[in-house]
């Protein structure tokens, strides 16, 4: 396309013009010609002043004063659109194909809630399961041995006999008492409430956690471990206590409780925010950190929610 | 709110309403993860937000389509633009890097100059940056890329279309 003159001949001459300028070669008689040419026509200069514009524009980028050939370099990387449609569609065939493997292998019951949803199971060694919204356990017994893969959301186990909980960071085996799990970004938090628990990693390296410990932790290593607040079971009954946490947990905790989408502005994610919020009512709980903060939350239709620094 | 506002913000509503989960499917089917098919859509409704008119869409799905497009085409190019940059950095030793904050801003600016000079080929894009960022006299360019000045005439000439069609699109 650009090896084509311009439809507008005059943007073509206002090209031409600044292809010279820019040479390094530009006499006094040059520009003088170039100042009456811009003074042919209001659309001439108006072309004219676009393009320069436009390319100091360019000339405040970051990239101004760095090596150019790290710039240039990355700028010839070839369009992988098309190799990434290829790639993931068949990595979602190969997903389907190992799911439909697994699940033939284990046979495992799959226990899950919905948005805005809490439950409650009995599992049939006498183990309670509670589920926060949007999780998903699937759990498996092989011979005597119970075994949870935690596949989403957070959960709550009380342990009667020896149990083990896979999670896609590590894996965490109790002998009794109760745990809680959540996903916390791309970690975990593990949340030793009245158990012991061995925490395994996919190396092999195992670690000790002791009772009443909160632990973060992901594929590699313990990330953050705090004793436990008494405030982290508080979704059981349906609240969210937070104390000097970012507003993004905060978002996080109640995005599985509204239908649509939660939109965090980064400008904002950062804030502090300490409070009791309840989850069941979300709007409430936007209305409430929208009186404490300087942020705007701004709803349609319920379905969408874009929260944003308040200007003025 | 003022009732123009207020008749705005019903409206995106209702069209958020009907046609979100109909553009989450659709874009998950072509990212095949659901995830980046819901930052797509949020993106895409935040677009017709900014429109000047929105009473005036008679196609909402028709737009909702072009604009989730390219902005799924610019998410893969900003993706090979970052892998890219983060392979040329660890070729470099660490006390040179910028900070990580630099280095958002530097992929920001490398996906703007990117779109610029699209469709051009790797030596106008040299002869461009050399002479817009470097700021090398065309003898200079024409002696490192081993080119003739005429050549780097032309060259500059395409990469100047480039850029005039980017601000008047």
């Amino acid at each position: 396309m650009s090896k084509h003159p311009l439809n507008d001949p005059v943007a073509e001459e206002a090209i031409g013009w600044l292809v010279q300028i820019q040479s390094g070669e530009f006499s006094a008689a040059q520009q003088q010609a170039l100042d009456e040419w811009r003074g042919t026509s209001a659309h001439h200069s108006q072309v004219y002043e676009q393009l320069i514009a436009g390319l100091d524009q360019l000339k405040a980028s970051p990239w101004r004063g760095r090596p150019s050939a790290q710039l240039l370099r990355s700028l010839q990387q070839p369009n992988s659109r098309r190799a990434f449609l290829r790639t993931s569609l068949c990595a979602v065939g190969l997903a389907a194909g190992v799911g439909w493997v697994s699940r033939f292998e284990s046979a495992g019951q799959t226990y899950a809630t919905g948005t805005a949803e809490r439950r409650t199971w009995q599992l049939t060694d006498g183990s309670t399961l509670k589920l926060n919204a949007r999780s998903q356990v699937v759990s498996t017994l092989a011979g005597d041995h119970r075994s949870l893969e935690l596949q989403a959301g957070e959960m709550l186990v009380t342990v009667l006999r020896p149990l083990q909980v896979n999670t896609r960071a590590g894996r965490v085996t109790a002998t009794g008492g109760r745990l809680m799990l959540s996903e916390q970004g791309d970690a975990m938090r593990l949340v030793t409430l009245d158990a012991d628990a061995v925490l395994q990693f996919p190396s092999g390296a195992q670690q000790r956690v002791e009772m009443h410990q909160s632990t973060l932790f992901d594929h590699q290593r313990i990330l953050t471990q705090v004793p436990m607040a008494a405030t982290e079971t508080a979704w059981l009954d349906g609240w969210l206590v937070v104390r000097n946490q970012t507003l993004a947990t905060v978002v996080d905790a109640i995005r599985p409780y509204r239908n649509g989408i939660v939109r965090l502005d980064s400008s904002v994610a950062g804030l502090r925010v300490s409070g009791r919020f309840p989850l069941d009512d979300s709007r409430q709980t936007l209305e409430a950190l929208e009186q404490s903060l300087p942020i705007r939350v701004t709803q349609w239709g319920g379905m969408l929610v874009l929260i944003g620094a308040r200007v003025g | 709110m003022d009732p123009n506002a207020f008749l705005k913000t019903r409206l995106i509503g209702q069209i958020f309403q009907q046609h979100y989960s109909w553009l989450c499917a659709r874009l998950s089917y072509r990212t095949g993860c659901s995830h980046s098919a819901e930052d797509i859509a949020a993106e895409t409704f935040l677009k017709v937000w900014m429109l000047p008119d929105p009473t005036a869409i008679r196609e909402p799905r028709a737009l909702l389509t072009t604009i989730a497009q390219r902005l799924m085409y610019e998410s893969w190019r900003r993706r090979d633009l970052e892998k890219a940059y983060l392979q040329i950095l660890r070729e470099v030793p660490e006390h040179v890097h910028p900070s990580p904050q630099e280095q958002l801003i530097l992929i920001e600016s490398l996906l703007a100059i990117d779109r610029l000079l699209d469709g051009l080929s790797g030596q106008a894009k040299a002869v461009f940056v050399h002479s817009q960022l470097d700021g090398m006299t065309y003898a200079q360019i024409s002696e490192r890329l081993g080119l003739s000045l005429g050549r780097i005439h032309q060259l500059m000439t395409q990469a100047l279309r480039a850029c005039y069609l980017g601000l008047t699109e």
